[in-house]
């Protein structure tokens, strides 16, 4: 494996894997405690009519995945505060809308589209050196959005009506935040694709929930699990010689199972006050130590 | 002796959810430093007219009016207390950064805590009994700590008007009374309204009350004195306790 890294391919996938991380960081954990999960995959599975429209135009498929989930999130946040509907039904209309315009776009495009298969599942191996620049931009943006408004997220994200209360904008702040997952979509797609995007979005952010106090701790703590879950699928994949996608999805799967197994019952402990255990709560929650 | 101004003035409310009024033709004055004990049954519209107040809902007709603004021009000096069943509680967050939110400041532009955010944040979770467990998360404490952690953000905000969802639901006695004695030690710097459904705790500390139910019906509150506070539900007394210089004000119709 150590020898797999003087070829650029490899070089390209594990700068591409270390930058998805930063981006699972940031933008994976905000979806996870905003409760975004089903918004993420539906944004990603839109995107995907984004590259079905790069392919028939003959632009790149990135950058029109981007554009096209950027436009699908901000539709989404209109519709959402404006039209009486169920949310999780705007959410899969958009889904299959997304997903069929794209199969309709690749069907229409002339010659050779098998590439756009690696779109659903990912390539990690096959990412282009040029793609990089691109990845390293959107992540700069996302970190530097977070680290500049960062309370007015955490307040939105926690107590909605309390952000509105206090004047807050809620309303962009939420656009902002679903043209975030847009924007983290496009770097994602590349490891693993539309199909599973909503599996890497939600589990590294998962598991670094389990063992952190505070969302900024959360979001630090995503990206270690960021990057050994891409790298441990990236290895895993090379040495067996397995999709990169699904390879670093089940290693996202087996991480998380090992960290809830460790901590889940460390922290029950932890969290728990004496009085609980002891069968004595003074309230819903326990006792008040602090008395 | 000069009249005190009117911190809350609801002028011919209707209000309520999509094209369903809960609240029809409201009218209610509260004057500066007052604490309105707002009681009712579930679905009453309690939350409705709370809601008014602190600017989450807008009125289908009528006017609501919080120190002569409307609600979301005067939020910079609204303090409020959530429902705490609303709230994520396996939300990553530490008590300091829960009260801290309160020092948040209506802008645009991005913004961090200064020295003196810090040193209020300190000095409240102080007051409110939970220094020692400032870095602690929030789902790790009982819910009358969670209470007093969010009146601690509610009055963070440095409010003029206080406004208190249900501040004792879930919370066993002991709790309820500690939560109660800091309540009743705000009453006078700043005008209270809260939605309780513990009438007699409520009563004893309100200076004033309304039972909501659709309408508005008025009672008045004791105020924290000693004298017993009339019932709930008893029809309006000008002559009665505090309540006489603004009883003719409150009221509603069904």
């Amino acid at each position: 494996m150590i020898e797999a890294l003087r070829l650029e391919f490899m070089q390209n996938a594990v700068t591409a894997a270390v930058l998805a991380s930063v981006v699972l960081g940031v933008v994976g954990s905000l979806v996870v405690v905003n409760r975004e999960v089903l918004v993420g995959g539906g944004i990603a599975h839109a995107s995907y009519g984004g590259v079905g429209l790069g392919f028939l135009l003959g632009l790149d498929p990135a950058v029109t995945a981007m554009l096209f989930g950027v436009v699908a999130a901000v539709i989404m946040g209109v519709l959402r505060r404006y039209v009486r509907q169920r949310n999780d039904t705007l959410i899969g209309m958009l889904w299959a809308v997304g997903m069929s315009l794209g199969v309709v776009f690749v069907q229409l495009t002339p010659g050779y589209t098998a590439n756009a298969r690696s779109f659903l599942f990912g390539s990690l191996l096959s990412i282009p050196r040029g793609d990089l620049p691109l990845l390293g931009a959107v992540a700069a943006v996302l970190v530097g959005f977070v680290v500049l408004y960062y309370r007015p997220l955490l307040v939105h994200s926690f107590d909605r009506d309390f952000a509105l209360s206090r004047n807050l904008p809620v309303f962009p702040l939420e656009l902002v935040l679903l043209a975030a997952i847009a924007l983290a979509v496009v770097v994602l797609i590349q490891l693993v694709g539309v199909v599973l995007l909503i599996a890497l979005l939600t589990i590294p952010a998962a598991t670094a929930g389990l063992f952190t106090r505070t969302l900024a701790s959360m979001m630090t703590a995503t990206v270690a699990v960021g990057v050994l879950v891409t790298l441990g699928g990236l290895s895993a994949s090379y040495t067996f010689d397995l999709p990169s996608g699904p390879a670093v999805v089940l290693t996202a799967c087996v991480v998380f199972i090992v960290v809830r197994g460790v901590f889940l019952p460390m922290r029950g402990l932890m969290s728990t006050p004496l009085a609980d255990r002891s069968g004595c709560r003074s309230d819903s929650n326990g006792g008040d130590p602090s008395r | 002796m000069s009249p005190r101004a009117n911190a809350v003035t609801l002028t011919g409310v209707r209000a309520g959810y999509g094209a369903t009024p809960v609240l029809s033709e409201t009218n209610l004055t509260l004057a500066s430093g007052e604490c309105l004990a707002v009681t009712g049954p579930n679905g009453g519209g309690k939350s409705t007219l709370l809601g008014l107040l602190v600017g989450l809902l807008r009125p289908f007709t009528g006017q609501v009016e919080i120190h002569g603004s409307s609600p979301r021009r005067a939020r910079g000096r609204i303090g409020y207390l959530p429902q705490a069943a609303r709230l994520d509680l396996e939300f990553p967050l530490t008590v300091r950064d829960l009260t801290a939110m309160g020092r948040l400041r209506s802008t645009w532009l991005p913004q961090r805590l200064r020295a003196a955010d810090r040193a209020a944040v300190a000095d409240l979770l102080r007051w409110v009994g939970l220094a020692e467990l400032a870095a602690r998360p929030v789902a790790a404490l009982s819910t009358g700590q969670r209470r007093r952690v969010l009146l601690a953000r509610a009055l963070a905000t440095e409010p003029d008007l206080l406004v208190l969802d249900e501040p004792e639901a879930g919370i066993d006695a002991e709790s309820a009374e500690r939560l109660q004695q800091l309540l009743s030690s705000l009453i006078g710097s700043m005008t209270v309204v809260v939605a309780s459904h513990d009438i007699e705790g409520i009563a004893t500390l309100a200076t004033c009350g309304v039972t909501v139910d659709h309408g508005l019906t008025p009672w008045s509150g004791n105020g924290g004195q000693d004298e017993p506070s009339r019932g709930v539900g008893d029809p309006p007394d000008e002559t009665d306790g505090r309540f006489p210089e603004h009883a003719g004000a409150i009221g509603g119709s069904v």
